[in-house]
């Protein structure tokens, strides 16, 4: 990941933006790219100091120097590094360094005779001696394998570690997201949760609108969760679409300046479309002589301390009006699925059908009959007559 | 009832009604539907619970009592009872300002014995991290934890860094009733401040011989740690407690060639600084100075040339001469020789054969070097600023420094590295400084301390 002295941007009035790359810049950065990846290819083999001094010596504009060395980094965390291995530097210290107190105490110090005998001993010469002594220090390591990567990779790679970069010294995000699959709302939600961050939601428009930050934020605007910030932002930008603020504290002086990010994903699914077993599970409904009818969710029913769920349909009774969520558990996470009880034994407002495989071995009598979610237990595929009697029931309660 | 969690460096009360009477620190969450404060507000809560008559089931404390105390019982001097008495009055929360090497780790000993609760001790460096591993393990006899420098071994009794403690503070803030900030002038930074804000010990102790800071925000400990409760300098205690020292500035000339590069270099820079209105002396100057010239090739050229005039400056091979001499001087006596930077530790490392400490110095080769420097195996070890604080060898007698900064804590502490008090001795300091040079300037701001007088 890069870090904030690799970001390029500026300051406008309140606001942190980052300088994107024009076209003619972008195609630059990929020559960068392309003679720094040439640099640690032609390394291998070399100390991990010789081959900085090279990338060093690789021609850039002063206003190119940044841009250099963020593409630099990744580059190098890409590169296999080991230790050269020579002689024992540690025991060869070690020898030489007792040698030399002593010698000092006797006052008969004297460096060539040292480093003589201990070349002697090893098969080797002084200068074999001075070059194993700190062959262990990081600068010493050698080359194993440059990164097999293309420029405009690297280059794609340096754009997202710039906002990465930016968020890490985040204290609040603000996230406009909209997923077209319920599936995209849960990685998210998941990655948050990973990453132990709090959010508040709301509904925005087509999708929603979360304040992430993390549990002291509540006390003052601390950068501590900036770098959960910066690992959940893949997922941010795994959404159909991101529109992103951050407040930042930036430079040495952390001043405070809004940071916006926008993002427009592609997504794994179109609008409305649903995963297959959801899909079939819609059509069967058709030909049944029920008055629920369902249609795509694009709810988040979210209860603040408990957790949440994300439908895959809402249903809506023909004459009542009334709605009643499913949200589909698979056969993945026993878990997720004691996570949904509890999240109903907790009050949640809405009333769900979890419907879960009978491979994650739950059964449905582990909710009591009149709470306001179920489960419905399935064996290979999900019933559409079974879903009814199911939404019957819940709407009886 | 109400239950009290600690949740990520926070508590959490959940089952209270929302409009409930609740000590001032706990806010309502919306984002988790609980209340909540910061963890270091425990002891004040807790209390106030208990005032008020309200029962709550304390589900947040996960320290333990200490099952025995120490193992090895040594007779305190009398400033060190002084001070444990004095934080003792204060709640046991407070700092106890000290000179280095006058025992400052022996109070926090025995106030951990004191409360005999879980202790964390969190320390700037790997090198007071194993120090401290040492002294805990050998004081009450028990395994002894280690958090940083690639450990992560949690024990009721445990030793951090402050980055790991920083780091890792959220998920372990819950299991420490004591806590002991070493050179506790670390602590009011931004991130660090964090880590004593995350945990909920009720009894916290800061150490340090400096507690002032540049920038002011020392007052910062009285909220993270508590007030200072006692203080003693390094005069008070020099020759009773602490061995009798001289200090003597060398300085040694730069060859011709190096004064002329050295005044040609010198006049590159300061003409850009001229140029581009920049005052060095200011608090902003020298970031101005990096900033510009960053961006175009005359800056570039200033910014190699003010490198090269401070490499000319503060690592002068004159220096390196001088510093075989003085070795030759002093025979048979343990010396620390301190660096400004890496490379001249390694090339002092190279030339005279002795061992360097860096940060790039594995922990276990660390605890190696100085296990042979206090045994006499090695009789001198070079180090840049890791061995600056802290570190205890008492033998040690004999402090070379070859550069600087113009820190008059980062002086003091090295000066404190060779004071601890053994058979009678006399310590020396020698600074080296290049004549005619601006390390003399850099040499006098760092002097200007009771130390040196």
């Amino acid at each position: 990941m890069l870090s904030p002295e690799h970001v390029r941007a500026r300051r406008r009035g309140g606001a942190l933006e980052l300088m994107r790359l024009s076209p003619a810049d972008r195609e630059r950065a990929s020559e960068l790219a392309r003679d720094l990846l040439a640099v640690a290819s032609a390394g291998v083999g070399a100390a991990r100091e010789q081959v900085s001094a090279a990338w060093a010596a690789v021609e850039v504009a002063p206003r190119e120097r940044k841009l250099a060395l963020g593409l630099q980094k990744l580059i190098e965390d890409a590169c296999v590094f080991t230790d050269p291995g020579e002689l024992d530097p540690a025991a060869l210290r070690r020898e030489l360094f007792v040698a030399a107190s002593r010698a000092r105490a006797a006052g008969s110090f004297d460096w060539g005779v040292l480093v003589a005998e201990a070349a002697l001993a090893r098969g080797t010469d002084a200068a074999g001696v001075e070059r194993a002594l700190y062959a262990d220090l990081r600068g010493a390591e050698r080359l194993e394998r440059a990164p097999a990567l293309e420029p405009e990779a690297v280059v794609r790679e340096w754009e997202r570690g710039q906002v990465q970069a930016v968020l890490l010294r985040a204290v609040r995000v603000v996230a406009e997201v909209r997923c077209d699959s319920p599936a995209g709302y849960r990685a998210l939600f998941h990655k948050l949760k990973f990453r132990r961050l709090l959010y508040a939601l709301e509904r925005h428009g087509e999708g929603y609108r979360l304040t992430i930050d993390g549990p002291f934020s509540l006390f003052e605007s601390v950068t501590k969760y900036g770098l959960a910030l910066a690992q959940v932002l893949p997922a941010l930008e795994d959404c159909d679409a991101l529109e992103l603020t951050a407040e930042v504290r930036w430079g040495k002086e952390r001043v405070p300046l809004r940071f916006t990010h926008s993002h427009r994903g592609a997504g794994a699914l179109e609008p409305g479309e649903l995963p297959e077993d959801v899909r079939a599970l819609a059509d069967a409904f058709a030909g049944l002589d029920t008055p629920w009818r369902p249609e795509p969710a694009s709810a988040i029913l979210d209860l603040p301390g408990a957790g949440l769920s994300v439908p895959d349909l809402v249903f809506s009774h023909r004459e009542t009006g009334e709605e009643i969520f499913l949200e589909v558990m698979g056969y993945w996470s026993r878990d997720a699925v004691w996570r949904r009880v509890e999240l109903v034994e907790a009050g949640l407002g809405a009333r769900v059908l979890f419907a879960v495989s009978s491979h994650l071995r739950v059964s449905e009598a582990v909710l009591d009959d009149d709470a306001p979610g179920a489960l419905y237990v399935y064996k290979r595929t999900m019933s559409a007559r079974a879903v009814a009697r199911k939404l019957d029931a819940l709407s009886a309660r | 009832m109400p239950r009290l969690t600690f949740a990520s460096g926070t508590l959490e009360l959940r089952g209270a009604p929302r409009d409930a009477e609740l000590p001032s620190a706990l806010a309502w969450d919306a984002r988790a539907g609980c209340f909540r404060a910061p963890a270091s507000a425990y002891a004040d809560i807790v209390r106030a619970f208990h005032k008020g008559g309200v029962d709550v089931e304390d589900a947040a404390r996960g320290y333990q009592e200490l099952a025995g105390g120490l193992r090895v019982r040594r007779e305190p001097r009398p400033f060190q009872r002084e001070a444990l008495v004095a934080w003792r009055n204060a709640k046991g929360r407070g700092v106890v300002v000290l000179p280095t090497g006058a025992g400052k780790s022996h109070v926090a000993v025995m106030a951990i014995d004191d409360k005999r609760r879980s202790a964390l001790v969190i320390a700037p460096t790997l090198d007071l991290v194993r120090q401290w591993y040492d002294l805990l393990r050998t004081s009450f006899g028990v395994p002894v934890g280690v958090i940083g420098g690639g450990e992560h071994d949690v024990q009721p009794l445990t030793v951090s860094t402050y980055d790991s403690a920083y780091i890792h503070m959220e998920n372990i803030g819950a299991r420490f009733g004591v806590v002991v900030f070493d050179e506790c002038h670390h602590l009011p930074g931004e991130t660090y401040s964090l880590a004593a804000r995350l945990c909920l010990a009720p009894f916290r102790l800061g150490l340090s011989a400096t507690p002032e800071r540049a920038d002011g925000r020392d007052s910062v400990l009285d909220e993270l740690i508590g007030p200072v409760v006692y203080r003693k300098d390094i005069v008070e205690l020099s020759g009773n407690y602490l061995a009798a020292y001289d200090t003597e500035r060398l300085e040694v000339e730069l060859s011709p060639e190096e004064r002329v590069e050295y005044e040609e270099e010198r006049a590159i820079y300061l003409e850009f600084v001229r140029a581009q209105g920049i005052r060095m002396g200011s608090p902003r100057g020298f970031n101005d100075f990096i900033m510009r010239a960053s961006r175009g090739a005359e800056g570039r050229r200033a910014l190699d040339a003010y490198r090269r005039q401070r490499e000319l400056a503060f690592s002068a091979p004159a220096k390196l001469e001088l510093v075989g001499e003085l070795l030759r001087r002093h025979p048979g006596e343990r010396a620390l020789i301190f660096t400004l930077d890496n490379a001249t530790a390694y090339r002092v490392s190279r030339r005279f054969l002795i061992p360097a400490i860096t940060h790039q110095t594995k922990v276990k080769e660390r605890s190696e070097i100085l296990a042979r420097f206090a045994s006499g195996e090695y009789d001198a070890v070079v180090t840049s600023k890791v061995l600056n604080e802290g570190v205890d060898v008492p033998e040690a007698s004999l402090a070379i420094v070859i550069s600087g900064s113009g820190s008059v804590r980062e002086h003091v502490q090295r000066l404190g590295r060779i004071l601890r008090q053994k058979d009678g001795k006399r310590a020396v300091l020698y600074e080296l400084v290049s004549a005619g040079t601006a390390e003399r300037y850099t040499s006098e701001r760092r002097r200007e301390h009771d130390a040196y007088r």
